[in-house]
């Protein structure tokens, strides 16, 4: 039904054919059609079934709104397909039939679900029991449209978000929309003009009127589709201004947040000024079987007539209460269309210069004449005419189409969403607004249907108001350009008089259900799910707040439409999560790169990958005892503390006392919470005079120093704090060899007897400057290595290129956990929480409580009070035991008495060992305690004296 | 014979398999280019490009001295208000808050011996902070996509300086009339890079080395 010419306006002609699969049968298509354009040249009438009854329904609005047209294209359910533009290759199919849209078996329901109860499934299925998940399974099997995509075709799809500042957002492209750009423009405003369809100009592109009288007169005279080109055309060179078409914005949020939908794109807006003018779409009529395939608007006929040059019909009816009837009428009859006649709602018929072409063409115009009914099940076959009040029928057209041009219902949603409620304007008889929030205007048919050149003056003066932040123009329409509104539903008889199709609610389920006692518009959207649909009410809103004031006995002027709220259209949950691959950012050591080189598996610690080891952990370990081994730390926090008042920071911020702690030492220290709970431990070395350097674990490093300013700021401490963590990367050489070994790259003599056990110094290394300290959590013979983190890959090379003598190995954390373990380290966070404090760890050791004041002490004296409740033990099985989950029950017989904090496989040991918080009367050193299993079984640990190796530390000395 | 180990820029190892040309330049290794020079200057003057410019030097001035400190070798540059900038023909300033100032210099070594003595806290984080740059006619599209800051170009004036977050991670954000760079601390920096170069795909943003964009912050 391609046309390749028309009587009033040139078709375009020479766009490219593209091919795609329609149920596996290939369609042509011409470049620039959407799927159902493309599908409707080629003779489909049924596109889907409904979503209760399965009734079939055809192309209606053919504006990317209704949810006639949801097909399944690659793969993605629920595809508007009067929206989507064909590609080549797409693979399209209709979904929710069986077995197919032109036979579906579960049509059964038009007969059956009408004679069942509004929300049936609610109210039977209960008794007995056992029939109630039943029923839910095939209810839940018969509901709902489409199929989710569980074989992953879309799992690499990607999504963006996109955030644009413009000072002025204008929402829609029509007459008012490019008016009001071209005034913010004007002002030297920057502005984002926003168009759902491929190109601009909205309905203006299929109208064949001559604009007159409007202020730009350059346009008059014109046809409205040359006019509005000339609009866009002198647009192109606006540097101020920027398009995005084929863009649905979906919600619009308090301080001008729009978001809008381009493709897998996500746009965040926040504007100076949001003006909306998203136009109007017919008003949906109610009457018996109003939802055939067949029955269209009159916009969506004339889009496909001026857009896609396609004739909609062969034999049409049009049903109107305005001249716009006629226009539609004008357009079929120019692409062959044979007008079988016209009903008019009107006493009278105006003296527009259409109607009188329509009569001087011979086309049978009826007044006060609408729609009762319409005959043929898969295609309109008869239109039955009558008086508008459904009464008295009057005549039957055989036709194979039925267009409604009954007034036009504004698209009030992206105003409203919950911030505004409309009222009826018993002039222009639609929902409209008048009072705005600040910095959200709208301008055109959104206020009711007018002229060009209304539009296009209401147009300018909304985009001057919002380019000046001035308040919203009053909006104004003339007397003729009022259009009545027809009974919302056409009372004649039958039970197929759909308010909302997205929904399948009838009138008549309206009506049961209003006498249910859900006699108020919001509840009986909730109870009939009326406007729940895809389309998300933008169809039925109007007729549901009529019809639901008429039914309720309230006066048109007091009903209200259900709150709108976002999205405006469906959304894809993809487009609204945006990316997930950077969520979460990846942090790095300097060395990340020599471990990927190796082949290390790596784990996440906060936002660092470290090294979980490079093969095997226990064999890692093993190497570290017997030979030589190297484990990258540069995770560790590092913070430099200099300057006057360094000394008494350092006693109020740490529980210990430093003032003994000489130049060139090191000493464990801990940290603890104003609530006396411990959290933190580390090295803190005096490096030179008045000069420290605090290592802390990884995970806490920027909460300690978060911490530590504060304190500075707060109790002005004249001191100086650099985090240096980022800016130092740092490795751990441990083993029996490991001074041997360093030995080498240093020029400092590292012998026991000058370089002892926590010492620390600063050296060299070939170029680069370094500070070694002599401490280790392996419990061997180690240093740890500070050094700029530019040189991490060349200090990690150059150690285990000169480590090759000494057998040296890098090993990964996973190894240093177990070698920690046999020295029954703790690691905070992991062997200890928030309740854990220090006496109860067993490092009170570090605490210095005979300090006049220091962080944590008054919670720190009450704990030292109140005594020992629990402990942290440290614990040995048999060899051959099974090894506990970390996180395990200690249970004394069924009484639970603690948990396993770190359990591992000891290869040094030969059996497991681990770390365990243990009620005190079960933590003496040689006492027993009973582990719980995750299979159930239990196994027996020894207390023993925290190290269960080399516990008298003459390795880690030596 | 002292060994002489070379300085890497976080994103040399990412660059080193992306098949750069790896150069050194002040004992840094870093990426002068990826292959194809012509395609990186087309991509330049016609879309954008991500380079890194990490070995330039960046010292920062910590403290409530800092302003006094700073003015010692750029007096100009007491008189920034925060998040301004000051450029000399071979480095620059940017004040970040009241107390802190960040010293560029491209030639990889800032010059601390003025600030001897001084009670600011000053350190030299040329290898804390990488420095990943866009330049070309699409970068503020990258950035669109990559921030949720306003970059409008008559908001955020070319010398200004911001603390931000791009992709989830904090970084300085500085803006050149033609160029903008960022210095995220150089844990992150491979993470960064990453993001907005798959962001940027859509612009055609592709990384190019030295080679396409000296490091020049004139």
């Amino acid at each position: 039904m391609r046309i390749t010419s028309h009587k009033y306006f040139p078709v375009a002609t020479g766009r490219k054919e593209i091919s795609f699969t329609y149920n596996g049968k290939s369609v042509t298509a011409l470049q620039g059609d959407t799927i159902t354009s493309a599908l409707f040249a080629t003779g489909v009438k049924i596109f889907s079934r409904s979503f209760k009854y399965h009734r079939p329904r055809g192309l209606y609005e053919n504006n990317g709104q209704g949810s006639e047209v949801l097909l399944t294209v690659n793969h993605e359910p629920n595809v508007r397909a009067d929206k989507r533009l064909v590609e080549e290759g797409l693979e399209v199919i209709t979904q929710n039939a069986w077995p197919s849209v032109d036979f579906d078996l579960m049509a059964v329901n038009d007969t059956l679900v009408p004679l069942l109860p509004n929300g049936f499934y609610y109210k039977i299925f209960h008794k007995p029991k056992w029939v109630w998940p039943i029923a839910e399974k095939q209810i839940r099997k018969a509901a709902g449209l489409g199929k989710i995509d569980v074989a992953g075709h879309h799992v690499d799809t990607r999504y963006e978000k996109i955030y644009r500042f413009p000072d002025i957002c204008i929402v829609g492209s029509g007459p008012a929309g490019l008016a009001a750009t071209r005034a913010a423009l004007a002002e030297n405003k920057q502005v984002l003009l926003i168009e759902e369809e491929p190109e601009l100009g909205g309905h203006s592109r299929h109208t064949l009127s001559s604009v007159e009288g409007c202020s730009d007169q350059t346009h008059n005279g014109k046809p409205e589709y040359e006019a509005i080109q000339e609009i866009i055309d002198a647009l192109s060179y606006e540097k101020n201004l920027e398009v995005l078409v084929n863009t649905t914005v979906f919600a619009v949020y308090e301080d001008n947040l729009v978001t809008a939908q381009n493709g897998r794109n996500m746009y965040k807006i926040r504007a100076g000024a949001v003006v909306v003018a998203a136009g109007a779409t017919d008003r949906h009529l109610v009457f018996n079987n109003n939802d055939r395939p067949g029955i269209m608007t009159a916009r969506g006929a004339e889009k496909l007539i001026m857009q896609y040059a396609i004739k909609p019909a062969d034999q049409a009816v049009i049903v109107t209460s305005h001249d716009g009837g006629y226009h539609t009428a004008k357009l079929l009859e120019g692409a062959g269309t044979e007008i079988v006649a016209i009903l008019d709602g009107r006493d009278q018929l105006s003296g527009h210069y259409l109607v009188t072409e329509c009569q001087e063409k011979g086309i049978p115009i009826y007044s006060n004449e609408t729609v009762h009914n319409v005959i043929g099940k898969k295609q309109i076959k008869q239109v039955v005419a009558g008086d508008p009040t459904g009464k008295n029928k009057t005549r039957t057209f055989d036709c194979d189409s039925l267009i409604i041009a009954a007034g036009f219902k504004p698209q009030l949603q992206l105003l409203s969403m919950g911030r505004a409620k409309p009222f009826w304007d018993c002039q222009r008889n639609i929902y409209r607004f008048d009072t705005l929030p600040q910095g959200l205007y709208c301008a055109g048919e959104i206020n009711g249907y007018a002229s060009f050149a209304s539009l296009y003056r209401e147009g300018w003066e909304t985009g001057k108001a919002a380019a000046n932040g001035r308040p919203q123009p009053v909006s104004r329409r003339d007397e003729n350009e009022n259009i009545m509104a027809l009974p919302t539903d056409i009372a004649s008889g039958g039970k197929r008089h759909f308010i909302c199709k997205c929904m399948d609610v009838t009138r008549k389920e309206m009506c049961d259900s209003i006498a249910e006692g859900f006699d108020q518009v919001e509840t009986l959207k909730r109870y009939t799910s009326m406007g729940m649909g895809p389309c998300q009410g933008k169809s039925c809103y109007e007729a549901v707040a009529r019809l639901a004031a008429e039914d309720t006995g309230r006066a048109q002027e007091y009903s209200v439409p259900t709150t709108m709220r976002p999205p405006y259209s469906p959304v894809p949950l993809g487009v609204l999560a945006g990316r997930s691959h950077h969520l979460v950012p990846i942090r790095r050591t300097p060395m990340h790169a020599c471990h990927e080189k190796r082949g290390a598996r790596l784990l996440n610690a906060g936002f660092w990958k470290r090294p979980y080891s490079y093969g095997n952990p226990q064999d890692e370990a093993t190497h570290v005892r017997n030979k030589l081994g190297m484990i990258d730390v540069s995770t560790l926090g590092k913070i430099e503390l200099s300057g006057p008042d360094v000394l008494d920071f350092l006693h109020f911020m740490l529980p210990g006392k430093y003032a003994g702690l000489q130049v060139g030492k090191t000493r464990y220290v801990t940290m603890i919470t104003e609530d006396g709970i411990f959290y933190e431990d580390g090295t803190l070395s005096h490096i030179e005079q008045d000069r420290y350097y605090l290592s802390t674990t990884t995970g806490n490093q920027d909460a300690i120093v978060s911490r530590f300013w504060w304190w500075i700021t707060t109790d002005h401490f004249n001191i100086q704090l650099k985090n240096v963590s980022s800016a130092y990367a740092a490795v751990n050489v441990a083993g029996q060899s490991a001074r041997e070994f360093l030995q080498k790259l240093v020029k400092i003599d590292l012998s026991n007897d000058t370089f002892g056990y926590m010492a620390c110094r600063n050296a060299q290394i070939g170029n680069v400057p370094v500070i070694l300290f002599r401490i280790g959590f392996t419990g061997e013979l180690g240093y740890e290595i500070h050094f700029p983190a530019e040189y991490g890959e060349s200090i990690w090379e150059f150690f285990l290129e000169e480590g090759k003598p000494f057998e040296l190995k890098p090993f990964g954390v996973e190894a240093q956990r177990i070698l920690r373990l046999e020295k029954g380290h703790l690691i905070p966070g992991v062997d200890t929480d928030a309740l854990s404090n220090p006496y109860e760890a067993g490092i009170d050791f570090t605490i210095k409580d005979d300090k006049p004041d220091f962080l944590g002490k008054a919670f720190l004296d009450n704990f030292k009070t109140r005594g020992i409740e629990n402990r942290l033990i440290a614990y040995k099985l048999k060899a051959g035991d099974p090894i506990p989950n970390d996180g395990v029950a200690v249970l004394n017989g069924e009484e639970l008495i603690g948990r396993v904090t770190s359990s591992r496989m000891s290869p040094t040991v030969g059996c497991g060992i681990g770390l365990a918080w243990v009620a005190k009367d079960y933590s003496d050193v040689g006492s027993r305690i009973q582990i719980r299993l995750a299979d159930g079984r239990d196994v027996f640990g020894d207390v023993i004296d925290r190290a269960a190796y080399d516990p008298e530390g003459e390795r880690l000395k030596a | 014979m002292t060994r002489t180990l070379i300085k890497h820029s976080p994103l040399a190892a990412i660059s080193r398999d992306a098949g750069a040309r790896m150069i050194d330049i002040s004992g840094w290794q870093v990426a002068n280019h990826f292959g194809d020079l012509k395609k990186e200057k087309k991509h330049l003057n016609e879309s954008s490009v991500l380079v890194d410019w990490s070995h330039m030097g960046k010292v920062t001035l910590r403290g409530s001295e800092a302003e006094k400190e700073i003015g010692k070798k750029y007096p100009s540059a007491t008189r920034l208000a925060p998040l301004q900038s000051y450029a000399t023909q071979s480095d620059a300033v940017l004040r970040l808050t009241d107390d802190e100032f960040i010293i560029l210099d491209p030639s990889g070594e800032v010059d601390k011996k003025e600030f001897d003595g001084s009670r600011v806290s000053i350190i030299d984080h040329s290898g804390t902070y990488a420095c990943l740059v866009l330049a070309g006619p699409q970068r503020n599209e990258v950035i669109l996509r990559s921030s949720a800051m306003n970059i409008r170009r008559d908001l955020f004036i070319p010398g200004a300086v911001t603390q931000t977050t791009v992709h989830a991670i904090g970084c300085i954000y500085y803006r050149t009339e033609s160029l903008d760079l960022f210095f995220p601390v150089r844990d992150y920096a491979q993470s960064l890079y990453e993001a907005l170069l798959d962001v940027g795909r859509g612009v055609g943003l592709i990384p190019a080395g030295l080679a396409t964009l000296p490091l020049n912050l004139k």
